[in-house]
């Protein structure tokens, strides 16, 4: 059993730090281990010009450490951190994105975070975390935007790539975080004094 | 050059290149990064990982753009293949060397930037857990393989049970810490203090000056 600590302090408690990096890792892991299927994907959508949506399908697992850090720890800037240290790790591990792995990890927990943050911080259930897939979409793709050159794609298919990652990040941000926030609260294995 | 320093220049560089389309400047950055390469020693597996990493991103960009782009799409279709060259070839000056620059980086981030040893050394203590993650995650699917289930990754079971070893190890790590007397918030003292050279400052402040003028014949 872990105890979270409560407090409305900005310092943040060792041991959430390394409950928060743990479930970064962990995350970052799993998804690394995605990387083999992701690029088989994305080459074999490249000659049809269609290899963003292999990006678009996965990016919502990519983003997952972000709402998981926020309902674990629930503390303002916890889905940031999260984010942000899964980018770390792996850019410290030599991921393929080097340096760029941690502008897109921060934007990427800025968009989750956001979520959470609009309303209010005192909703950490379902609301937030399908608040915070939605905020996350429309941040990370106005990021894309300009990083991945979307603004140049035709209206049709920013349109086809913008309702494929809502539905990754609704699906592996929403639905599957809700689950596993359901099995964490059935077990009872964290105690906030 | 001190690794901070170094990582700070390639983020301003990286996230300016984000917002310019411009062919000439990527290549530019490209040319300089092999360049710097040519000092570094690498071996030809880190130069093969130069050319081969960067092909798909960039060759899949570069086909959609050409397909479903407007506008100048074919301008930005080269210039997209040619910025994820340019993003991995000038984070590689960072990256490639970070395996022997690691503690360094860290201790700096501790000691000059002033983050909080917390951060830092949850940091390490992370990375140092990385084989037993890998081992960890190894163990949660063959443990549910032995009673007939797979775990596929988007079942919310093998989410779950790699949390609660998050939750176990991020205590373990907290107690283990405390106890070799890690304290939250005090004053470290430090064995080796890490000093920035005037020298490496002048360097950053050259290169970012000398990257802006680029910028002034207007590329793109």
């Amino acid at each position: 059993m872990q105890t979270i600590s409560k407090s409305k302090s900005t310092r943040w408690a060792l041991r959430d730090v390394l409950l928060l990096a743990f479930v970064a890792v962990f995350i970052g892991f799993i998804f690394w281990v995605l990387g083999p299927i992701y690029n088989l994907l994305s080459a074999a959508l490249t000659p049809l010009g269609l290899a963003p949506f292999a990006n678009e399908l996965l990016i919502g697992g990519w983003m997952m450490a972000a709402p998981l850090a926020s309902i674990l720890i629930r503390q303002a800037g916890a889905g940031v951190l999260g984010e942000f240290f899964a980018a770390a790790v792996e850019m410290l591990l030599g991921g393929q994105w080097g340096v760029a792995t941690l502008l897109s990890g921060l934007v990427q927990g800025i968009g989750s975070e956001a979520g959470f943050a609009v309303l209010g911080y005192k909703n950490w259930g379902w609301r937030g975390i399908f608040s915070s897939a939605i905020t996350g979409t429309i941040v990370t793709f106005i990021w894309s935007a300009f990083r991945d050159g979307y603004s140049s794609y035709h209206i049709g298919l920013l349109i086809a790539l913008f309702i494929t990652r809502f539905i990754s990040l609704l699906f592996f941000g929403g639905v599957l975080v809700v689950a596993i926030q359901k099995l964490i609260e059935k077990a009872g294995v964290l105690h906030r004094d | 050059m001190n690794p901070l320093i170094k990582f700070a220049t390639v983020m301003v560089i990286a996230l300016e290149l984000t917002f310019i389309k411009s062919v000439t400047l990527n290549i530019i950055i490209i040319g300089v990064s092999a360049f710097l390469y040519l000092f570094l020693k690498l071996n030809w597996r880190q130069w093969l990982w130069l050319f081969i990493l960067p092909l798909l991103p960039g060759l899949g960009s570069w086909f959609s753009l050409m397909y479903f782009g407007t506008g100048d799409h074919e301008h930005m279709a080269w210039v997209m293949l040619s910025r994820v060259f340019a993003y991995l070839w000038l984070g590689g000056l960072f990256t490639l060397k970070l395996n022997d620059e690691r503690d360094i980086f860290l201790a700096t981030l501790e000691q000059k930037a002033k983050l909080s040893a917390t951060f830092v050394y949850a940091l390490v203590g992370v990375l140092n857990f990385m084989p037993a993650v890998s081992q960890e995650m190894k163990t949660i699917r063959v443990a549910s393989q032995m009673r007939g289930q797979t775990l596929h990754i988007w079942q919310p079971q093998l989410y779950f049970k790699a949390i609660l070893a998050a939750i176990r190890w991020s205590q373990n790590l907290a107690e283990g810490m405390v106890s070799h007397g890690f304290t939250e918030g005090a004053t470290r003292t430090h064995l080796q203090v890490v000093t920035i050279k005037r020298r490496d400052w002048f360097l950053l402040v050259i290169i970012l000056i000398a990257f802006q003028l680029l910028l002034l014949p207007n590329w793109y």
